[in-house]
């Protein structure tokens, strides 16, 4: 009982620390020893499992356990480390597939991001739209990027290009997701 | 360990728990078990069998000691073992039978003493005398059978344990009956095949073993699943060692028999007045989630009677109830889990008065899939994996607002593709045609075992999980093409050759409810 209340402690403080890596949906694979998915361009690929371990190391005082607040301490550790590890691996295997889809962009790091880069990032990509016609899609960035975005967007939709661009930009993504939406369908 | 344990279950099982190994030391001993039975017309005799010199015995099992009195009571039926005929298709009528009386209790000495008299009368008239086996010779038959199967490492003998003292009350623990099964069919490399089969005979023994408590508490259903399980890995073996049928299909036979039986008294129990209603303070969903689970064990067996004997007419009352219990909303697909059990219900329903129902059903599941699993949405409907309290447990958890960190879970089905397959095999095209851009936006998932024969096992090690998507733009002749090919090569070739038994194992393992294997069920249904 107390063995199963240690590891869900593990699980709960990998999931706090690695909130990225929490909110992407997660399989849990109940059989077999290969996986593969198809990606909506219907392609095939085959998931690369990788073994993610954790080392802790207790030294015991003579005839003394751990407290309880050491014991709980060990599983925090084991926790943070496992998500550290883990989105390491989500990063570089990221790094790869954009690099072979194409799918990003490069900002200057003296001059920061630009509006520019977000609608090119946005152009190559597949954006779905609710029901109430709202554009709804996710892109990742790192903090310092995103701060950046934060503090110049206020600039940006003052700027009429700014929002030129972006009209066409969101007429053109909503063009091409009624289209594929209108391949919805069972034909003769 | 294992002296006292079969002690303790020669004590305790009752006469239905021991039919199944009492043949299988028979079967061991090289006799050919004809018939299996409790009915009105054994004529005292449960058990046939004729042995290795072709001598035909009768045996009547009884549970528990037998003193003067007990035996007394049961004159008129050990009269009609000694000295009716046997009746039976493969036996010249007239053939003379040697009669035993069984117990897993001891025959006590004025027992003895009155049958030898009785015998002395009996063989004045030309009648065979009655032989007797009590749990003397039974436990030394029993213990012989499967001594070198017992576990010995310590955590298997603690696994064993656990699993043999199951109070019967809760649900049969089938992850580790799985487990045990496994080990004990797994040989080492080389093993020759008669060892295997002694391994198949034991299974049927420890089975027996470890469903003693269900049995007991009267649970069919825990007692369906053991013994499906146990037939589904004594086909495992048997198919991945390639053994001769004639060598496995008795052992493998009686498992099914028994596990129809169950299922035989489950739907007895299950159709008598308020058998259904809520056990005293219970949640309506877990109420509901039995009415599902008992609707398909009602369904299925209705289904298995029907092939076998076509002229049969389903009672009306067994179809206003299951018709009932749909109409008015009372199942429940906590899952997918559930699927199995509604599939089972759609093809019984198929057959009766109510057909029109079943459409309804399979487009009203697919309706479920399609809207749970929504891109979009939060909500994912669980994976065939999960049993109903698994789900009740995270609903509660839920309804009281308890803090979980969970991982969220990928929105993937396994079942719907299988329904479409079902759908287009009734050219509802209008129906799919509304639902097809909900239907292609759903992940696909599925299993495939590295071989056929590992779709038997409870979990498989090797094998290939797929997520998928259907076609955006589906082709409706393509479509329904592909819901008429049969491709059984992917299936055990048990479950293709027993569609019966195949009905019967959808039900215990939930999560094997493949495409494959429901077109190739849905084209016995139609035959």
């Amino acid at each position: 009982m107390l063995d199963e209340l240690w590891l869900e402690l593990v699980s709960q403080r990998r999931l706090a620390q690695g909130r990225m890596l929490a909110s992407i949906p997660q399989k849990m694979q109940q059989e077999g020893d290969t996986a593969e998915f198809q990606t909506v361009q219907g392609k095939t690929n085959r998931i690369k499992y990788r073994k993610h371990s954790s080392m802790i190391s207790v030294k015991y005082e003579d005839g003394r356990g751990l407290t309880l607040e050491q014991y709980c301490a060990k599983a925090i550790e084991i926790g943070e480390d496992m998500a550290r590890q883990m989105s390491k691996t989500l990063f570089k295997e990221l790094d790869i597939t954009t690099k072979a889809t194409g799918n990003r962009v490069t900002a200057s790091k003296t001059e920061g991001v630009h509006y520019k880069h977000l609608f090119e990032l946005i152009g190559k990509t597949e954006v779905d739209f609710d029901d109430e016609g709202k554009p709804f899609s996710s892109f990742f960035c790192g903090l310092d990027c995103y701060q950046d975005i934060l503090k110049k967007t206020p600039e940006w939709e003052k700027d009429p290009e700014y929002q030129k661009s972006l009209t066409e930009l969101n007429a053109r993504k909503r063009m091409e997701f009624r289209e594929r939406e209108a391949r919805r369908r069972l034909v003769d | 360990m294992k002296e006292r344990l079969v002690e303790d279950w020669l004590i305790n099982t009752g006469e239905r728990g021991f039919e199944i190994p009492f043949c299988q030391i028979l079967l061991a001993k090289g006799f050919r078990v004809l018939r299996v039975s409790h009915s009105p017309y054994e004529h005292g005799k449960d058990v046939l069998a004729v042995t290795p010199k072709g001598e035909l015995h009768a045996y009547q099992l009884k549970q528990g000691d037998v003193d003067l009195a007990t035996f007394e009571k049961h004159g008129e039926q050990i009269r009609a073992l000694v000295e009716a005929d046997v009746e039976h298709p493969s036996i010249p009528r007239g053939k003379a039978h040697k009669p035993f009386f069984v117990t897993t209790g001891t025959i006590k000495d004025p027992v003895v003493d009155r049958i030898l008299k009785m015998n002395a009368q009996w063989k004045r008239r030309g009648i065979p005398c009655l032989g007797y086996l009590d749990r003397r010779q039974l436990h030394a038959d029993f213990l012989s059978l499967a001594s070198d199967f017992w576990p010995v490492e310590p955590p298997k003998i603690r696994a064993f344990r656990s699993l043999y003292l199951a109070t019967g009350r809760a649900d049969l623990d089938k992850p580790e009956l799985a487990k045990f099964l496994v080990e004990l069919l797994t040989v080492p490399a080389g093993a020759k095949k008669s060892g295997i089969l002694r391994r198949i005979s034991a299974a049927n023994i420890f089975t027996s073993y470890l469903l003693s408590e269900f049995y007991r508490n009267e649970d069919h259903w825990s007692v369906f699943q053991g013994w499906i399980m146990t037939a589904a890995h004594i086909a495992w073996v048997a198919e991945s060692h390639k053994l001769l049928d004639s060598t496995w299909e008795r052992p493998f036979s009686l498992a099914v028999d028994a596990a129809e039986e169950a299922l035989a008294l489950l739907v007895q129990e299950a159709t008598k007045q308020d058998a259904l209603s809520p056990h005293g303070f219970e949640l309506d969903e877990l109420t509901r989630s039995r009415l599902t689970i008992c609707t398909g064990a009602i369904a299925a067996f209705n289904l298995i009677q029907l092939h076998r004997k076509p002229g049969i007419v389903i009672p009306q009352d067994l179809t206003e109830l299951v018709a009932g219990f749909v109409r008015n909303g009372r199942l429940l697909l906590w899952g997918e889990g559930a699927i199995a059990h509604f599939l089972s219900t759609i093809w019984f329903l198929e057959t009766t008065p109510a057909h029109s129902l079943s459409e309804h059903l399979i487009c009203s599941m697919i309706d479920a899939i399609i809207h749970i699993n929504a891109h979009r949405g939060n909500l994912r409907l669980t994976a065939p994996y999960r049993d109903p309290d698994d789900v009740f447990v995270k609903l509660f958890e839920q309804k009281m607002q308890i803090p979980s960190q969970v991982e969220k879970e990928s929105k993937e089905s396994y079942t719907l593709e299988s329904l479409v397959a079902l759908a287009t095999r009734r050219m509802l095209r209008q129906n799919l045609a509304r639902r097809w851009r909900d239907i292609s936006w759903v992940t696909l998932a599925s299993f495939t075992p590295k071989t056929p024969s590992e779709t038997l096992l409870w979990r498989c090690s090797r094998g290939k999980e797929r997520s998928y998507f259907s076609n955006q733009t589906q082709s409706w002749s393509k479509l329904l093409q592909q819901s008429r090919q049969q491709e059984t090569k992917k299936l055990a070739a048990i479950l293709v050759s027993r569609p019966d038994f195949a009905l019967m194992f959808l039900l215990v393992y939930p999560h094997r409810v493949g495409v494959q294997l429901i077109k190739m069920l849905d084209a016995w249904m139609l035959n």
